[in-house]
């Protein structure tokens, strides 16, 4: 690996003084929020032990989660299943509930953080917007068979299976793209969002070409008993010639058509470096050094598009180190502070869907983003948006949200009990591992000395705090 | 937490005007396009909030206000035209050329009332077609050009470069969101606030004062990105906290449609009646991108014009007193491409629509330079661009909400006046 880019904190974006600790960095940016053991393992394995154990996720029991989730039947289901259980009978809702609170519980409860992680991100990148109509049920097939499946696997795998998707193809309208006049908004998003990316060499001339080569590409629908499955239509298809970003389609096609297209971009150098930015930006920090995306990259051409290969590539030790993100800091996302928040405070969840109702609040529903280019993963979009976390954090730790409590008792037991004359240090070590500012601990540590006697319901307003601090935002 | 202290400044002189005004121009029963009647010019501090409402997915301006005088819409759009005025659901006609669709009716009651101006083949001339670069570049306001890499949204480059409208207000724009929008990247005392109402700081009241006091402290302490907002947050409890959203009754019988836009118009109308020097709001209204059964007349184009118009609608009459110190400004980031596709929608096109309604805009007009739908008149299959919505916008800068500097809010962009308010 190339030594270059000195280990500055040039691109930190916060002025939080934090003391760097590199595993305490790794865990921070491979799981979705804190646990004491957890850290404690990642430091009896080392840097690369705890990367490897988390990338072959397939390997960790996670007995827990499936264990929350046994009474989800709608997540095994197939669309049409779905359909002629719930949808038929008025409950339209009832998978995209399940489906929401899942994402919750697996974030929360799965020992595969870092698969959880990268699940995320990649429903990000193939973002469908859950309550669009029939999204409502055919999500829930994407989320398993889409982005689940393929998320720590082969990147045009995904690609393709994304584009065989009935969610996708119906979020983007490609089910009703046909040769008399194409409809292109499917076309356009594979270029811009999913494979090359918006500075990729595509001309407006190669959205209609692709849209062309994608014609018939649909599913069938309610009321079939393969609704969902993928279904090309022959008759509906554009048989000419295409040329797409100098790939040559030849006329007399079919299917092939669009599978041609498909391997072209899913291979493509430019969606190396598209996806290898976004999966960098993610995982290591907001501006990574053009060197890395380059590494990452190259594992991405070299590989076939194994997503292991890019995160080796990424989240290499000398890589992290050489690259300054161990000084850099990212905002937390709404979902990864609340998903932290309940991780830490080792939450009961019996009922998701009232937190979940809060969680909208923030801006951050899993599924909710109405638009396909996936949340922002940006400053700019989340900082001046602190209120709604203080509010959620006040009333999850007054026991105010319905079907969701912390304990007090396992939150602290890895310490030896609640100490107040230490809880500043303590809570920055159980919602942290130790990488809350010193400014932020004392504080904390002010609040509890304020108090003549500790109840409930200051611990409570304590424990908010600690998630309502300025450096807990980060990561 | 303290409720302001400072004092409030005085209702605008305009509300005495504007209502005879109003009244002459409905008892005198004529027609009023055109008539820009300057009787509200002179107003105490002579500027207005701005509201910006921003249709998210790219609106087809030719249904909204279908040009059923060019012969090429009905050749073009076989299946999806709004046919002529008198047709069964035809056009409701504003000028012998353009006309409303049917769902979008309710805007001809502040458009006859001369407070309601169309600009038509309006928008960004960048060439994109993406929804998302067309954002950015119409949010950073940098269209057809590199912008610098410390990017900010054009309103926040207009708020830094003019005085505040009133020095000690705590907030001076807001977005109507959950998160921050492009617009308003970087702005002075700006936050996303997408409930007004809820707004409170949270949990026990009795112990407010110490949790209030540690939070506040540690933003104080931190030179992050979330030092500027955090202290933004607690200087605007003192204000949302005093305004009753949750209680707010609009004014002249206006009825705001129970839908997240209506409801969002009507927290904005509570907060510009509370004259607090709140500058812009930002009201970003999704789902405007209809590429399949698009539903000009029953479908969902139809039911987003008729959320929009009726909210628009309510809006107007519930600040019939206020106009005078508002101008609402309506844009998408791109029109609809001219020909209809198979699956009876529109993919992304060029040219659209934007509307500017207030006490100060020259209304009942539709101000154009049109290109016709003929295909030699059109941009690549779309309605060509001929007014650029920078323009608008700074018009709306440079006479209401206390002057433009052009060169900061749109470097590079040489201006054009087109009268579109006093």
């Amino acid at each position: 690996m190339i030594a270059a880019g000195a280990a500055s904190p040039a691109g930190a974006t916060a002025g939080s003084e934090v003391e760097l600790d590199p595993i305490r960095w790794l865990v921070g940016h491979t799981t979705q929020g804190f646990l004491l053991e957890e850290l404690a393992l990642a430091r009896s394995l080392g840097w690369d032990g705890w990367l490897e154990y988390q990338l072959d996720h397939r390997a960790i029991p996670d007995d827990e989660v499936q264990a929350r989730l046994a009474s989800f039947t709608t997540l095994t289901m197939s669309a049409a299943e779905i359909h002629d259980t719930f949808v038929v009978s008025g409950s339209n809702f009832h998978a995209a509930r399940e489906l929401r609170a899942a994402a919750l519980m697996r974030s929360v409860y799965s020992r595969r953080q870092l698969f959880e992680r990268v699940v995320e991100f990649f429903t990000d990148h193939f973002s469908i917007d859950q309550m669009n109509f029939q999204d409502r049920w055919l999500k829930t097939v994407d989320d398993r068979d889409v982005i689940r499946k393929h998320a720590l696997g082969s990147f045009p795998d995904m690609l393709r299976a994304s584009a065989h998707s009935a969610a996708m193809l119906y979020f983007l309208n490609n089910d009703v793209n046909v040769a008399a006049a194409p409809n292109e908004n499917y076309a356009r998003e594979l270029l811009e969002l999913h494979t090359v990316g918006v500075d990729g060499g595509y001309t407006e001339q190669d959205v209609k070409e692709v849209a062309r080569a994608l014609t018939g590409w649909t599913f069938w629908p309610k009321g079939h008993p393969q609704h969902g499955d993928f279904r090309f239509d022959a008759s509906v298809h554009d048989t000419g010639p295409k040329t797409v970003m100098g790939l040559y389609v030849p006329a007399g096609g079919g299917l092939e058509d669009g599978d041609m297209v498909l391997d072209y971009l899913a291979l493509h150098p430019q969606t190396a470096q598209y996806v290898c930015g976004k999966l960098a930006r993610w995982l290591l920090m907001y501006e990574p050094p053009q060197w890395v995306v380059d590494g990452a990259a190259q594992a991405y051409l070299a590989s076939g598009g194994d997503v292991q290969e890019v995160i080796r590539a990424i989240l290499a030790r000398d890589v992290v180190e050489a690259s300054g993100a161990l000084g850099a800091r990212k905002l937390k996302r709404p979902f990864q502070f609340a998903v932290g928040m309940l991780r830490s405070s080792r939450t009961e969840i019996v009922d998701a869907q009232m937190f979940l109702d809060e969680l909208h609040l923030l801006g951050n529903s899993p599924y909710a983003w109405p638009q396909p280019n996936g949340l922002p993963d940006t400053v700019e979009h989340w900082a001046g948006s602190l209120l709604p976390r203080w509010i959620l954090a006040s009333r999850y730790f007054q026991d105010q949200v319905e079907g969701i409590s912390f304990s007090i008792q396992q939150t602290f037991s890895q310490l030896g009990g609640f100490d107040r004359t230490r809880a500043g240090r303590q809570l920055n070590e159980v919602f942290a591992g130790g990488g809350l500012s010193a400014a932020d601990e004392a504080a904390l540590q002010a609040f509890f000395d304020a108090h003549t006697s500790i109840d409930p319901v200051v611990l409570g307003e304590g424990l908010a705090l600690a998630v309502s601090s300025p450096s807990f935002q980060e990561y | 937490m303290d409720l302001r202290d400072r004092e409030r400044s005085a209702p605008s002189s305009g509300s005495e005007l504007r209502p005879s005004r109003r009244e002459l121009l409905r008892a005198s029963g004529v027609a009023v396009a055109g008539v820009g009647l300057p009787d509200v010019a002179v107003e105490k501090r002579g500027r207005d909030t701005l509201v910006l409402v921003f249709l998210r997915g790219g609106m087809d301006g030719l249904t909204t206000v279908a040009p059923w005088g060019d012969p090429d819409l009905y050749t073009q759009r076989p299946t999806l035209a709004i046919q002529p005025p008198g047709a069964p659901q035809g056009a409701v006609d504003l000028d012998g050329f353009f006309g409303l669709a049917p769902a979008a009716a309710p805007l001809l009651a502040p458009f006859l009332a001369g407070d309601l101006a169309f600009v038509h083949a309006v928008g960004s001339t960048d060439p994109t077609r993406s929804h998302f670069e067309a954002y950015r570049r119409m949010e950073y306001g940098f269209p057809n050009q590199a912008w610098p890499t410390a990017v900010s949204g054009w309103l926040a480059r207009h708020l830094h470069t003019v005085e505040p409208l009133d020095a000690g207000a705590p907030l001076r724009a807001l977005v109507t969101s959950p998160a921050m929008s492009k617009t308003l990247a970087t702005a002075p005392r700006a936050l996303p606030v997408e409930f007004p109402a809820l707004f409170r700081f949270p949990g026990d009241p009795a112990s407010a004062p110490l949790r209030a006091a540690t939070l506040q402290g540690m933003h104080a302490m931190t030179a992050g990105p979330l030092a500027a907002p955090g202290a933004t947050i607690f200087d605007a409890f003192g204000l949302l906290e005093s305004i009753d959203f949750a209680g707010y009754q609009p004014a002249n019988g206006a009825l705001y449609p129970d839908h997240e836009f209506g409801q969002r118009m009507r927290d904005v109308a509570c907060l510009i009646k509370a004259d607090a020097g709140v500058e812009a709001v930002h009201v970003p209204f999704e789902g405007w991108d209809h590429h399949g059964a698009m539903g000009p007349l029953v479908g969902k184009l139809a039911f987003a014009l008729d959320k929009l118009a009726r909210s628009l609608e309510a809006f107007w009459l519930d600040l019939q007193a206020e106009l005078g110190r508002v101008t609402v400004v309506v844009q998408t980031e791109f029109g609809r491409r001219v020909a209809e596709n198979a699956s009876l929608g529109t993919d992304h096109g060029h040219g659209g629509l934007m509307m500017i309604l207030g006490g100060h805009v020259l209304g009942g007009r539709v101000v154009t330079d049109w290109p016709g739908l003929a295909p030699a008149s059109q941009d690549d299959g779309d309605l060509a661009i001929t007014i650029d919505y920078r323009d608008v916008l700074l018009e709306v800068l440079q006479k209401r909400l206390g002057g433009a500097d052009a060169a900061a809010v749109f470097p590079g962009h040489a201006p054009t006046d087109h009268g579109l308010l006093v």
